[in-house]
């Protein structure tokens, strides 16, 4: 498979990611974040990326991770 | 009794550790080795308790990464950080893979950076990675799960509620599919 391919395999996967990401996930609770929280909330939703999410929320992996969990956001893979 | 060494990643822990069937791991892998990097991420008590249960019974193993095993370490995130379109990967899931790959273990991560690891990275095609989805399909296909064909869907759904964890939609139908097949041969 060429890097082309792998990319365009990961991209469809990300997509259906991020379409279940933003389905389940508790818009009103997100809302009610302080800025930067909220802000990290959305750039998970759109990524994916738990490693940045966690270093720009300054949370620990398994804090971040409650946290998705009360923001109701699933971890997809 | 498998012979298979695995080696794990913390957001895999994360999720194992709240679901139920948890003790099946161990019937996939004779051991699990939680590298030292893995293990300082881990901070919530139920989990910890988990992780010590089975360090206390010798079906994890702490294990500490030395030279080599940091120099490929490092050589795997600046490979992958040299791709702008991939997921970051960090020094524990780094560890995770360059023991996989230097020694042949299967590494159990959730980490999409790692997934996308062995399809990037020359040689690493070789490593075996596997995630939640792939091991519950593998202890089904082996007897460790015991469900018939028309319950099979549940297996993943209870994984799913008590992990909240989500499996893409494609790759669980295409998952249950094999597995179902796998069941009618028998």
């Amino acid at each position: 498979m060429s890097l082309d391919e792998i990319k365009k395999k990961w991209e469809k996967f990300e997509k259906e990611a991020r379409k279940l990401r933003k389905k389940y996930a508790d818009w009103e609770f997100i809302r009610r974040q302080p800025p930067l929280i909220r802000e990290v909330l959305l750039y998970y939703i759109e990524t994916g990326d738990i490693r940045r999410s966690c270093r720009f929320a300054k949370l620990n992996i398994e804090e971040f991770r409650e946290l998705l969990r009360k923001a109701n956001i699933p971890v997809v893979n | 009794m498998s012979y298979e060494i695995a080696v794990s990643d913390t957001c895999f822990l994360i999720d194992w550790a709240k679901y139920s069937k948890r003790d099946i791991l161990f019937k996939l892998f004779l051991a699990v080795y939680i590298p030292e990097e893995v293990l300082n991420e881990v901070i919530s008590e139920n989990v910890l308790k988990w992780i010590v249960s089975m360090l206390r019974q010798r079906k994890f193993i702490l294990y500490t990464a030395r030279g080599p095993e940091l120099d490929e370490a490092r050589r795997i995130m600046d490979y992958m950080a040299r791709i702008p379109w991939i997921r970051s990967i960090e020094t524990p899931e780094a560890i995770c893979l360059a023991l996989g790959y230097l020694y042949g273990y299967t590494v159990i991560t959730e980490n999409i950076g790692a997934h996308q690891a062995v399809d990037v990275i020359p040689g690493y095609k070789r490593v075996r990675v596997m995630k939640s989805l792939t091991i519950l399909k593998e202890a089904i296909i082996k007897g460790y799960i015991s469900t018939s064909i028309e319950e099979i869907e549940r297996v993943f759904e209870e994984y799913e509620v008590e992990t909240k964890h989500l499996f893409p939609i494609d790759e669980l139908t295409r998952v249950i599919t094999e597995v179902k097949k796998c069941l009618l041969m028998r």
